[in-house]
């Protein structure tokens, strides 16, 4: 499985660490308020706003450098979209906590 | 310019305007998270350039363009490729970047901005005050007057070159050579086909690279030598 990294955002800050740190922050900040609303929303079977959620965290994915976990979110959108619910729900579910454990970890 | 950025992702929207900051010509005058609020600031301020985010709740991107009256000129900003088609019937859309956006790119769209929203006189090194303190750039038609003990790095970008010092980029439509003709030559030298340092500005010289600030800039080998007799070595 492939691990989140920060060279994307690195890349961007061009070593400006204030633009780093804040980017860090609101994803510490936003993707567990966003992971808990698709958890509620898969509960209730409100499978169309659960695919507007994870449309909004493709973006946070793929810049913590998760090319194929965005590709896994992109399929898992689709098929929330028509209504469907796959194994793809599981495989997204353990990205986003990887992503929560990688950022916990840093300061 | 003055530029807003509207998209409900927070990351986005900070991330549009890190790249933004590496032009002195572009200012983000407010950002939005939900294209209704945007539509009341255009009704009241000047924009030159919207950054929109076309997948957006209750309101999308192109329902905003649909609402809005004399738009700005906009570039759209999407996760997804499917909407390039779409995007492009509406003729203030200028470019289409897809999410995660590239600086390269980024810069593409500014460039194309610049060509088709502002009409802009080709900026360009003034050759036209000679002076051995300083250097005269064009940015968006604002003569900018940059110290030679102010710069410390040059770098070449296409067609643009972009001048570093500590406390902002330009981007200035030039060549390296053209610059370089302009620069002093007991200041500054030119270490590789991209780059033209200032030399008072190096902090360590390891292997093939220079360090300039938080910059590494490559030396190429046969400039090497020329830099290390530039040097005063002990």
């Amino acid at each position: 499985m492939e691990t989140p990294t920060l060279t994307h955002i690195k890349k961007i800050a061009e070593g400006d660490e204030d633009f780093q740190s804040s980017l860090i922050l609101i994803l510490k900040r936003e993707l567990p308020k966003e992971f808990s609303s698709y958890k509620d929303l898969i509960k209730e079977k409100a499978f169309s706003k659960a695919s507007e959620i994870v449309h909004k965290m493709r973006h946070k994915i793929i810049i913590l450098g998760l090319e194929e976990g965005h590709k896994i979110a992109s399929q898992l959108e689709n098929e929330l979209k028509k209504g469907l619910l796959t194994q793809h729900h599981n495989s997204f579910t353990k990205i986003i906590a990887t992503m929560e454990q990688f950022l916990e970890k840093i300061n | 310019m003055n530029c807003i950025i509207i998209d409900d992702d927070a990351t986005a929207r900070l991330i549009v305007s890190q790249y933004c900051k590496k032009y002195s010509h572009i200012s983000i005058i407010n950002q939005f998270e939900n294209a209704i609020e945007a539509i009341k600031f255009l009704n009241e301020n000047n924009v030159d350039v919207i950054f929109l985010d076309i997948h957006m709740p209750t309101f999308s991107g192109f329902d905003f363009l649909k609402t809005i009256s004399n738009s700005p000129s906009v570039v759209l900003i999407t996760s997804d490729k499917n909407f390039a088609l779409e995007a492009f019937e509406f003729e203030n859309v200028v470019d289409y970047l897809v999410k995660p956006i590239e600086e390269v790119r980024f810069f593409k769209a500014i460039k194309k901005i610049e060509n088709l929203a502002l009409n802009y006189n080709n900026t360009s090194v003034n050759t036209n005050i000679p002076n051995d303190k300083e250097l005269y750039v064009n940015v968006d038609r604002r003569l900018v007057k940059l110290s030679f003990s102010e710069i410390n790095v040059i770098e070449a970008k296409g067609d643009y070159i972009r001048i570093k010092t500590d406390l902002k980029s330009y981007i200035v439509h030039s060549t390296l050579k053209k610059i370089e003709d302009k620069l002093p030559d007991s200041i500054f030298l030119k270490v590789h086909r991209s780059f033209i340092i200032n030399l008072s500005k190096i902090i360590d010289i390891e292997d093939n690279t220079v360090l300039i600030k938080q910059d590494i800039i490559p030396v190429s080998r046969s400039k090497r030598s020329e830099l290390i007799k530039r040097l005063n070595l002990l």
